[in-house]
């Protein structure tokens, strides 16, 4: 086990070198250097203006991500006993998730104008999907006889909705948040890329506004750190919640799709 | 009521039936016809059939799971399903259920599981903990009740999944191929274990399998169920005495004759 | 039991309400808001009859094509590369986490920064997504393909080229198609993003020039067509799927 991480810390080593390299070749003005952008987000850290923006990003995200996710889950496990409904609602949620998150920027922002809540609309509308499918396929994999076993014993609706399907869902709304969280993030950067004067997304397109490499590489490198934390906070919740699964189980589900 | 009155059997399933289909008598696929059978408290009655007889189906009736399309199950002298009559799953916890699959509740511990059915009535009491701290123990899984079912071999999670069905004390017992899916050895101990249990705790149980030798070795009487529809074909009172051993059930005297029957029926031949 | 015909009248049910939901919003919302399905369909038709849907169907269609044939290829040869030693695929699984955690539209700016406002960063920008999106998926598949199958080759007398291209080559592929349906619509996204900041044609284009001049109708038009696109090669892949898949249960 040891072992790996002495290869990934060589690994992290060496990409670093590489980065300084085309750095040097290609010049700090289209490639800055990892020195370059590490004094700069030292600077930013310093005078509070990365946490500033930083903030108006994980807001958007966050409120977007809670807005989405619930409906989607809610709408999902709803659909559980009725396979009619589930037809119908299969069929809209096709063509909604069709739709490319992006062209609905636009109108976000003739609705809401260029604020935070065409933002917020943006990443709920692409969180309620994937949340939705992966909510779904749980619903679908619940073993009948499970429920079935719980009816004989004297369980009544409520009980089968609380003790056994809620605990069957949730390795895989788990896994549908996890999909979700670096999405939230990036649906809160386009909308801010695209129009808006707070965030990360709009620092990055700042820089690059003003050749400033460095600006962009700060920015995008905190982003990568923010997705990674809180994919890491969840991902740890999730494996406190799921101690009951087997290990292989517990990867098999957080792959990556809808 | 005359609830327990001794000579009223425990369960009486009338002319009961059931099947599938259309409104046109032509349409109905016929699973069951005309079951008649009455089961006494205490009874141990093993259910044999071919492949399709409607062996699981009839356990499903009795559990109500499903609902009859004719007849009536009697229980305790009550009537408590027929046909066009509201489906109670499990008759008010009456009856108990085990199946090929254990299912245990994969998220909790087997102490958990165990507690489950209580926990759903809204108990447990001191007593009832005892008694599932009994059972746990009966069924050999004492050191076990912390641990998540998968980390148990099928063997034990069937143990398990069998005191849980045991653990809110439901006078019948269905049980379903339960040992199905386990090698011989554990199936062979599962058997004495379950002997061991019935007789402690006098429970009526009704049991299908498809394997002659346990159907002869465990049951007090064997009913076969033949045809499609499937209707009760043999009712055969096994007369080899108690207590028996299923691995060496072939050397108890009468077995030969049982075993003979039995087959000559589930192949179709005259009697 | 719910038959095909039932299934089929609920998605048609289904439909019909939300274009009902649609309708009554524009009522009661106001035509600037939501603007009603007749004024859509006219729009339509206008810019069909002008050209104009056409060229920006194609301008989008072209970029979205290439780039997500691009990314279609380099995602899974990276794949399959990167999972040839599972000591090479222990020791990447967290610098893949993290970059996996980039979002590849935060790269905009980057891209155009780099190579201007012309075609390439756009096609870089498609082609990065739907890369990352058909390597992850690939990836995982490829940690899924039966063992079993592959021993029992091994011990036919199969040769490791031959357990490549008759086992591990079909249990991949409903990998890649998934990998590639699930990608569409954010490859889309990707394309459009890139139009909006730096084209003058293009479905993505058509929808900020409407915006900016607050119309509404052109918004909705711009949108319909986004998504005509998406369902039409989403239409594309199932007969992909259905003509190179036989004989297989799908966990679709």
């Amino acid at each position: 086990m040891k072992k790996v991480w002495v290869d990934r810390a060589l690994l992290l080593i060496a990409l670093i070198v590489v980065w300084e390299g085309v750095s040097r070749i290609a010049g700090t003005y289209w490639v800055s250097s990892p020195w370059l952008v590490t004094t700069k987000i030292w600077v930013l850290l310093g005078n509070g203006d990365l946490w500033f923006h930083a903030r108006f990003t994980i807001a958007e995200a966050v409120s977007g991500f809670v807005l989405g996710a619930v409906p989607g889950c809610l709408v999902a496990m709803l659909l559980r006993t009725r396979p009619l409904l589930e037809s119908a609602v299969e069929g809209i949620a096709a063509v909604g998730y069709a739709v490319p998150k992006t062209a609905l920027v636009p109108l976000f922002i003739l609705w809401f104008g260029v604020g935070p809540a065409a933002k917020v609309a943006l990443v709920a509308s692409a969180i309620f999907f994937i949340v939705f499918y992966s909510t779904l396929r749980g619903v679908k994999s619940i073993d009948p006889r499970l429920v079935q076993s719980t009816r004989v014993m004297g369980a009544n609706e409520w009980q089968v909705l609380r003790r056994v399907v809620w605990p069957a869902v949730v390795p895989y709304v788990f896994g549908g948040l996890r999909v979700a969280v670096p999405y939230a993030i990036a649906g809160a950067i386009v909308g801010e890329i695209i129009s808006s004067n707070r965030g990360l997304g709009y620092l990055a397109q700042y820089g690059a506004m003003d050749f400033d490499t460095t600006l962009v590489f700060a920015s995008l490198l905190t982003v990568m750190v923010i997705v990674l934390s809180i994919s890491g906070a969840v991902a740890l919740v999730q494996r406190r919640l799921l101690r009951w699964q087997s290990v292989g189980r517990q990867s098999a589900i957080s792959v990556v799709g809808a | 009521m005359h609830s327990n009155d001794p000579d009223i059997p425990l369960l009486h399933l009338d002319r009961l039936g059931i099947s599938y289909g259309g409104p046109g008598v032509s349409e109905r696929l016929s699973i069951l016809e005309d079951i008649n059978l009455t089961v006494h408290e205490g009874e141990f009655v093993t259910i044999m059939g071919s492949s399709g007889a409607g062996k699981s189906t009839l356990l499903n009736l009795i559990a109500q799971t499903l609902s009859p399309s004719s007849g009536r199950i009697i229980f305790r002298g009550n009537v408590v399903a027929g046909a066009g009559m509201p489906q109670d799953p499990g008759c008010d916890r009456q009856i108990g259920y085990v199946t090929q699959d254990d299912n245990l509740l994969p998220w909790q511990t087997v102490w958990e599981n165990l507690l489950f059915p209580l926990s759903l009535a809204g108990r447990p009491n001191t007593a009832d903990i005892d008694r599932a701290r009994r059972l746990l123990d009966q069924v050999g899984l004492s050191d076990w009740g912390g641990h998540y079912p998968h980390q148990l071999s099928g063997g034990m999670r069937k143990r398990a999944s069998l005191a849980r069905t045991l653990v809110y004390n439901p006078p019948v017992v269905l049980m379903d191929e339960p040992f199905g899916a386990l090698d011989a050895e554990t199936r062979a101990q599962l058997q004495e274990d379950l002997l061991k249990l019935w007789e402690a705790e006098r429970k009526t149980i009704l049991f299908v399998t498809h394997d002659i030798n346990e159907a002869i070795a465990l049951g007090d009487r064997v009913i076969v169920l033949s045809g499609s529809p499937g209707r009760v074909a043999l009712e055969l009172q096994i007369d080899i005495a108690r207590p028996r051993s299923p691995e060496l059930i072939f050397k108890a005297p009468g077995f030969a004759g049982n075993y003979d029957a039995i087959r000559a029926q589930l192949r179709g031949e005259p009697q | 039991m719910i038959s095909r015909v039932g299934v089929t009248a609920a998605k048609v049910i289904g439909c019909v309400f939300i274009f009902a939901l649609w309708q009554t919003a524009s009522v009661l919302l106001g035509p600037n808001w939501v603007p009603g399905i007749d004024a859509v369909l006219m729009r339509l038709l206008s810019e069909a009859e002008k050209g104009t849907l056409f060229r920006d169907i194609a301008a989008t269609g072209i970029l979205f094509a290439c780039g997500t044939l691009i990314g279609l290829v380099l995602g899974s040869a990276l794949a399959c590369i990167l999972r040839l030693s599972s000591r090479v695929d222990q020791m990447l699984q967290p610098f893949i986490t993290a970059v996996m955690s980039v979002p590849k539209l935060g790269l905009v700016p980057l891209l155009v920064l780099w190579f201007g406002t012309g075609w390439l960063p756009k096609v870089g920008l498609v082609s990065l997504t739907v890369l990352f999106i058909v390597f992850s998926l690939t990836y995982s598949g490829i940690a899924a393909i039966d063992q079993r199958l592959v021993m029992t080759a091994r011990v036919l007398g199969a040769t490791s080229r031959q357990v490549t291209r008759r086992i591990v080559l079909p249990s991949l592929w409903p990998f890649v198609l998934t990998g590639l349906e699930v990608a569409l619509p954010w490859a889309l996204s990707a394309a459009i993003v890139a139009e909006y900041l730096s084209s003058q044609l293009g479905v993505g284009h058509a929808i900020e020039q409407a915006r900016q001049m607050s119309d509404a109708v052109g918004v909705f038009y711009g949108i319909v067509l986004a998504t005509a696109l998406v369902l039409i090669c989403n239409g594309g892949i199932a007969v992909l799927r259905h003509t190179t898949i036989k004989g297989r249960q799908e966990d679709q």
